[in-house]
């Protein structure tokens, strides 16, 4: 089935070409604006915005990032960050696959208009619910903690992750399922040891997208969290920019700096992304 | 067997589907418990509070007083809603088909096996993590329609510059050119889908002499077309949601050209305190958003295909 | 797919998926407990002027003892450690505790408080908000207070800002006129007479003025430098042009809006022109950023630009800087500007009013010592223009004349905002951008403006 020889390697070559430049040129364009990111970061100071504009700063200020740090406890900031990070993807990741297996795989009355609701829930803007939920967590007395930034996470992770599982969950066989339930497994058992790996990819997605819509959220931290020290990334960076509102090289590098865990993290997470497909193992349909 | 099968009543049988349907329900809803409580606890009420509020004026520092229907008929006639939402719509028209379109053929090249394409996945996702903040402040710069880098380029090219976020008519679809740099989500969506799709349709198609066009067409976006879906729903809602940009980037200028929706629910909740008013104006979206919403559900029993046969709604 | 024992396992991994999840509920609840006085809120503000750089914050004072009287306070966006030195001095003269926060974002974080009944002991105001929060019963009526002390030294337009209706609702402990600051190099470049000069001399006419600036603007692509810049969409701000032809935002009473006035409508013209002629950049001439002109100024690209002196060390201070008094307008034949003023004002609600009070005087007396001699502002009462404090700290910088400011503070109105204005102000805005693009002619624009405004008040006032 695979061809050999001369012929067979100039296509792969030509194709590996046209592969590389069309994934460099995505790049490229897509890296654009960080790249002038990057250069704002390490500008000296009052040089951002000179004209015309220089890609490369002169001189290179990497001392902008030790400036950033030592300017605002942006260590702190992280570690909040990362807390209410991790906690909320751990609470996504398990709720999210669990629930949307339900909604697709499952049958049960009202099923359908459940589901709806749940999109539905999706539409509201955030904002007009702000003050309400705010004093829902402040009757239990939630607020100025994590708690109303992480647990509600556990209960789904949030209609975009249950719908996302729940898509994934519709695109596997249930021949799989099937064949467990005639052995005789549960539910939960099915889910866990059979639904839960093959939807790897979806999993990881959401983990990404957990982690990432913690670590970047602005508004409900503001709301919930008043101590400073309890503050995350996205809150100080803010504050940053009120602080050194001049000092957009400053700024700029303090974004850099919150972009970057995300960013080893996606690095990490995305192999699996290939594992999917091994884990399927399909063979007949 | 069969003599038992027989002598078994009618009732009997129902009765036993009965009580398995009841057994299949509550299963159903042990497994979806952790949504449904969490809905009843922290979503439904916040939510329910809002709605009452959209029949009150309420200006937070004051308990909220009845109203009746005085913000609908306010917003009825009150033009600059209209204008938010015309705005509004406009934007999604253009922003979620080059979303979808962009973030599909990025996950098509990122699914190729070829080395370091890890990194590469990382790189084209990167720009979907730059907090909201620093992306408004570059685009202003890179944008700006005589110092910017942009511009300075296309007339490097010898192309027509634009005045992008300054001009009444250009703001908004630069604006939807711009949500091009936040499809990352989507772009792993339709990457872990891809990866779901097994190698061996490929193959049979390729022995039946099928094009990559053809494979593509027939094979792929079926078989992806639970997480089209997907995205185009969460593109929509999400372009329906856009706030932060405008907030940050053009204020809703020049002239109201980028007054969207939820920046002027926030004009009046916050600015204002017209709780009462930004809540109904929130909820007359949510009821537009979802009405479209269901009919694209209903609609993609036509071109969604399932896996699973028709458990899908 | 190993189905053996598998009860047994799920039982196990369940177990272990719940594990994880308590731990994760427990863990998450770990962050300090709120501070454990009785009124401690979350405090923010905006007020116009800015600190200079600070370094790292410190933490919040610890709680005091339990009989220690503590006022919450909100402030934003001054140096943490400046104002420590003012709570500092206040609590050991007075014996009451400031327990304060510094938080961005003010406009989210206020409703949300207010509807949980949690604001502050003390709030920051900012010039054009305490008519809206006065009118909706949020601030303690000062006036039984003040009537003990003697306002009359105080920039009266500063306590003008601080009242609505004819009562106190705040301390204005900061304030600063509109000022023009100039690149006195290219103002030489261009062979023209140094603008305080001219005003030394009565001189500095806005004949003179619209002179400089078409002189100054010239140049193309990476040559182009404009006289002057246009001054910030907001109709507080642009009020004193408004008033040099003759026009104001409102009637007496505030009851009606006259944006669409004769006198308005020059005003804007005024200022439109100068963006048609290109003597006057706009923020999307320079870029982001809260500054907007800042980093074209810097670059020594404009000749003439107004800031609040908080924003002093944002300057680059490489260029020949001058000072000269504020807008001045020859065909109503005064002088008109504005002052940034930022208030402190009590809550309504708060358990120690006089406390409150003996707070606000001190802040606006000593607590402004300290501001100014730190940098971070500048006086707000017509002696301190005299105090070496003052004059000192202007050394420090050495190009502005003491004089020149107080041209400025004495030629200060207030540009009160009634409640709505925010409201108003959006719907001004979209009326300038289109005036400005040509879609309407001003006066049309504001004709529209008008109509809705005056809905907007009859609301808010009545």
């Amino acid at each position: 089935m695979r061809p050999s020889g001369t012929k067979a390697k100039l296509r792969h070559a030509v194709r590996l070409f046209r592969a590389y430049t069309l994934l460099i040129a995505g790049a490229i364009f897509l890296l654009f604006p960080l790249v002038w990111l990057v250069s704002s970061a390490l500008k000296p100071d009052g040089m951002e915005f000179v004209y015309p504009p220089k890609l490369v700063p002169d001189p290179i200020m990497w001392e902008n990032f030790p400036r950033a740090f030592s300017a605002q406890p942006l260590l702190q900031f992280a570690r909040n960050s990362a807390i209410i990070a991790v906690f909320t993807t751990i609470g996504s990741v398990i709720s999210s696959s669990l629930v949307g297996y339900g909604f697709a795989r499952l049958r049960f009355r009202g099923r359908d208009f459940l589901f709806n609701v749940l999109v539905a829930t999706m539409i509201l803007p955030e904002i007009v619910t702000l003050i309400p939920t705010f004093l829902l967590f402040r009757a239990i007395g939630w607020n100025n903690t994590f708690l109303p930034l992480i647990v509600p996470f556990f209960f789904g992770g949030g209609p975009f992750k249950v719908f996302l599982m729940r898509q994934f969950f519709l695109t596997l066989p249930v021949e799989l399922e099937d064949a467990a339930r005639i052995d005789g497994a549960g539910t939960l058992t099915i889910w866990l040891r059979i639904m839960a790996p093959l939807a790897l990819p979806a999993e990881a997605a959401v983990a990404i997208f957990s982690f990432i819509g913690a670590w970047n959220e602005f508004l409900r931290p503001l709301v919930y969290l008043a101590a400073k020290d309890l503050w995350t990334f996205a809150v100080g960076l803010k504050f940053f920019i009120h602080e050194f509102y001049a000092n957009w090289n400053l700024i700029m590098a303090a974004a850099l700096v919150m972009m970057l865990p995300v960013a080893i993290l996606f690095l990490i997470a995305q192999r699996y992304f290939v594992q999917g497909v091994a884990a399927t193992g399909l063979s007949g349909r | 067997m069969s003599i038992i099968v027989e002598k078994t009543s009618a009732r009997t049988r129902q009765s036993i589907r009965w009580r398995k349907k009841l057994r299949d329900d509550l299963r159903g809803y042990l497994v979806i418990s952790p949504w449904l409580i969490g809905f009843v606890l922290f979503t439904a009420g916040p939510m329910i509070a809002s709605a009452y509020l959209s029949f009150t004026k309420y200006d937070v520092f004051s308990p909220p007083r009845w109203a009746g229907l005085a913000n609908f008929a306010r917003m009825v006639d009150d033009r600059l809603f209209y204008v938010a939402l015309r705005n509004t719509a406009e934007y999604a028209v253009m922003a979620v088909p080059i979303q979808l379109i962009s973030a599909l053929f990025f996950a098509v090249l990122l699914n190729q096996k070829v080395r370091g394409i890890g990194i590469f996945r990382t790189l084209f996702y990167l720009p979907s993590v730059t907090p909201g903040v620093a992306n408004a402040a570059l685009w202003m710069f890179l944008l700006n329609p005589q110092f910017g880098v942009v511009n300075a380029l296309l007339k490097a090219a010898g192309l027509p510059t634009s005045r992008f976020l300054t001009s009444i008519d250009t703001v908004r679809p630069t604006m939807a050119m711009l949500s091009l740099w936040y499809i990352g989500t989507n772009m792993v969506v339709f990457l872990a889908a891809l990866q779901g799709v097994p190698d061996e349709l490929y193959e049979a198609a390729e022995m039946d002499g099928a094009t990559s066009v053809r494979k593509f067409v027939h094979i792929t976006l079926p078989m992806i077309s639970p997480s089209i879906l997907f995205n185009f729903i969460i593109g929509l809602i999400g372009s329906f949601q856009v706030f932060g940009f405008v907030y940050i980037a053009t204020e809703g200028g020049p002239a109201n050209a980028s007054l969207m929706y939820v920046l002027y629910i926030y004009r009046h909740a916050f600015e204002n305190f017209r709780m009462g008013y930004a809540s109904a104006l929130a909820w007359v979206l949510f009821v537009i958003v979802l009405v479209f919403t269901m009919i694209q559900f209903s609609l993609s029993k036509r071109w969604v295909y399932y896996e699973g046969g028709t458990e899908a709604s | 797919m190993n189905m053996q024992g598998k009860s047994k396992l799920t039982r196990r991994e369940i177990l272990k998926l719940l594990g994880i999840t308590a731990g994760g509920a427990v863990l998450s609840s770990c962050g300090p407990a709120p501070t454990p006085t009785e009124k401690s809120v979350e405090p923010t503000a905006m007020p116009p002027t800015e600190a200079p750089a600070s370094t790292e914050a410190p933490a919040p004072t610890d709680a005091p003892s339990a009989e220690m009287v503590t006022l919450s306070l909100w402030f934003g966006e001054y140096g943490d450690d400046i104002m420590q030195e003012a709570f500092d001095a206040y609590e050991d003269q007075f014996g009451v505790h400031i327990d304060w926060l510094n938080v961005p974002e003010f406009w989210v974080k206020i409703p949300a408080a207010a509807a949980a009944g949690e604001l502050p002991d003390v709030i920051i105001m900012g010039d054009t908000d305490i008519p809206t929060f006065a009118v909706k019963n949020v601030l303690l009526p000062l006036n039984e207070y003040a009537d003990s002390v003697d306002l009359s030294d105080f920039v009266q337009s500063a306590i003008a800002h601080s009242s609505w209706a004819g009562e106190l609702y705040g301390m204005p402990f900061e304030c600063g006129p509109s000022m023009w600051v100039y690149n006195k190099g290219l103002v030489d470049e261009a062979g023209l007479e140094d603008p305080w000069e001219l005003a030394k001399k009565g001189e500095w006419t806005q004949a003179v003025f619209d002179e400089t600036i078409k002189v100054l603007s010239k140049g193309e692509g990476d040559d182009a430098q404009w006289g002057t810049f246009e001054p910030a969409k907001s109709i507080d701000i642009q009020a004193p042009f408004l008033k040099g032809f003759g026009g104001d935002r409102f009637n007496e009473d505030f009851t009606e809006c006259t944006l669409n006035s004769e006198g308005c409508v020059a005003g804007y013209t005024y200022i439109l022109q100068q963006k048609w002629d290109g003597y006057a950049a706009d923020p999307s001439d320079a870029v982001a950023g809260h500054t907007g002109i800042l980093p074209l100024f810097n670059a020594g690209k404009v000749g003439f630009v107004y800031f609040p002196r908080g924003l002093w060390p944002a300057l680059n201070h490489d260029l020949d800087l001058g000072l000269a008094p504020p807008y001045v307008f020859t065909v109503a034949g005064e002088a008109y500007t504005r002052h940034g003023v930022n208030i402190f004002s009590v809550n309504q609600e708060t358990e120690y009013p006089q406390e409150g009070w003996d707070f606000l005087y001190f802040f606006a007396t000593e607590g402004n010592d300290i501001l100014v001699k730190n940098q971070s502002g500048t006086p707000n009462r017509y002696a301190a223009l005299d105090s070496p404090l003052w004059l000192d700290s202007l050394k420090v910088e050495g190009w502005e004349d003491p004089e020149a400011w107080k041209m400025g503070f004495n030629a200060t109105l207030p540009t009160i905002a009634p409640p709505g204005q925010p409201e108003i102000n959006d719907l001004a805005q979209a009326a300038y951008d289109s005036a400005y693009l040509k879609e309407q002619t001003v006066q049309e624009a504001f004709d529209e403006v008008v109509e809705q405004a005056n809905q907007i008040l009859a609301e808010q006032i009545g």
